[in-house]
């Protein structure tokens, strides 16, 4: 059998164009800080397969790029906060826990794997005074966002222009109904199913909602 | 090299002695009846919480769970204020009787997998699914119900547009219930109680009925506590509509109780 040396740069950068690619022609789902809490936005044509999730009674879960692949995180994640709540408490699984191990699984992918993952995901967590929301892109690479978090289609673009009109926490209603303008004049789909889910106080353990 | 294998084997003696002393310890015998499991059971009861009396019935618009307060050790009376009735979901709750240490961790196990697989699946599961579910925990608890520790629950909610109640055997036998089933303790004096005077009553009455049904245990089973003001004991009363699932107040509880005097 030959083998060709390939230099890690050129591996590396084919790679990433590659999840990158996959990434763009997926749909865009966006998730942003309210007054109440938490919203999700995501242009989803399919009434069945869903992009966004509850993970557990404060954390929400998004998804963007092969659906597949997301769903795999998404039932993984779960299974970690399930388990880590009956072995410890329910007041133990924290939103960061669940990113990082989204983090964890997508840099060994990246690196180990033939094929990197072509999807990138938001993990929310809901709280009374301070919600958080946590992006991870497809070579693992977590960040925290102040404000609101795009992904799917060319999402850094969208992020640049949404920073202007999305300035401070809003009412949930006016939220919804600027992201679903924003994803109708910036992407190329123009469709007019949403899937809409939240994560507010509902006086209950489970915070997440679909509407 | 000798030394070494000297002081391996001085290890090992010393620690099966260890565990010999300690299976003699924990080993009590059954003067009369040495091989009995029961003997296991009697052992048991003293030095493990006991829940008792829970009951379910239907009404006009749902169906209500109600349970008493009290658990016991044995002739000990451990606690008067545990709550042995539970909410799974937005559509089912479970009450349970028998040794608590197991019937807890069951219900946790219970919950913690009904939502598991709605999470996972994007939806809810069955009232049919949840109860074979159940059963299946039941019995998989097998090598202790034959030491003699059995939990035994009771489960109820909506399916659908009906409503149901199931209550099980310590197996995991799940039986579908007409009207209303109670288990526990004191659930035969329960259960004669409700033969006389179920009927399809409103919410009002059936809550009514629920802590008359209790005090009557009460009277008669001295390992149910009877609901009582003066004492500032309240049953657990859940209440399954068809629009949700909720716990009444000690408040709600108590005004029911002075209508009932």
């Amino acid at each position: 059998m030959n083998t060709f040396y390939v230099s890690p740069n050129q591996v590396i950068k084919d790679k990433t164009e590659f999840a990158k690619k996959g990434i763009e022609k997926g749909r865009t789902t966006v998730s942003a800080k309210t007054t109440e809490g938490l919203l999700f936005v995501a242009d989803n044509p399919s009434k069945l397969l869903f992009k966004t999730s509850e993970i557990y009674d404060k954390i929400g879960f998004a998804g963007a790029g092969k659906y597949s692949e997301f769903e795999n995180l998404r039932i993984s994640g779960i299974q970690h906060a399930d388990l880590k709540g009956f072995n410890f408490s329910r007041n133990d699984v924290y939103g960061l826990d669940i990113a990082s191990l989204y983090s964890q699984a997508l840099v060994h992918i990246f690196n180990n794997e033939v094929k990197p993952y072509e999807v990138e995901i938001i993990v929310g967590e809901f709280d009374v005074k301070e919600s958080t929301i946590y992006h991870v892109s497809f070579d693992g690479t977590l960040t925290d966002k102040s404000l609101f978090s795009v992904i799917g289609g060319n999402s850094e673009i969208l992020e640049d222009k949404l920073s202007k009109l999305y300035k401070k926490k809003i009412p949930r209603d006016e939220a919804i109904k600027l992201l679903k303008q924003f994803i109708n004049d910036e992407t190329p789909s123009k469709t007019t199913n949403f899937e809409i889910s939240i994560l507010e106080d509902h006086s209950k353990e489970r915070c997440f909602k679909r509407l | 090299m000798a030394i070494l294998f000297i002081n391996f084997l001085y290890n090992k003696i010393m620690n099966f002695e260890k565990l010999l002393q300690m299976n003699s310890k924990s080993l009590i015998q059954d003067p009369i009846f040495p091989d009995s499991i029961n003997s296991n059971a009697a052992y048991f009861e003293n030095f493990t919480s006991q829940a008792t009396t829970i009951l379910s019935l239907k009404f006009n618009n749902g169906v209500i769970m109600v349970g008493d307060r009290r658990a016991t050790q044995g002739n000990y009376i451990a606690d008067d204020n545990i709550v042995k009735v539970f909410d799974v979901d937005e559509s089912s709750m479970i009450g349970v009787a028998g040794t608590t240490a197991i019937a807890f961790e069951l219900i946790k196990r219970f919950k913690v997998e009904v939502l598991h697989y709605e999470k996972v699946k994007n939806k809810k599961l069955s009232f049919e699914g949840k109860v074979s579910h159940l059963s299946s925990l039941i019995k998989s608890n097998i090598n202790l119900i034959n030491a003699g520790l059995i939990a035994v629950p009771i489960f109820a909610g909506k399916s659908n547009k009906e409503f149901k109640i199931s209550s099980f055997d310590a197996l995991g036998g799940a039986y579908y219930e007409d009207n209303y089933s109670s288990i526990g303790s004191g659930s035969r004096l329960a259960n004669v109680y409700l033969q006389d005077n179920f009927n399809i009553f409103n919410l009002k009455d059936a809550v009514t009925c629920g802590i008359k049904a209790l005090q009557i245990a009460a009277s008669n089973d001295s390992a149910t506590v009877g609901p009582s003001i003066e004492n500032n004991i309240f049953p657990t009363i859940y209440v399954c509509t068809s629009e949700d699932l909720m716990e009444l107040s000690n408040e709600e509880i108590k005004s029911y109780m002075k209508d009932l005097k």
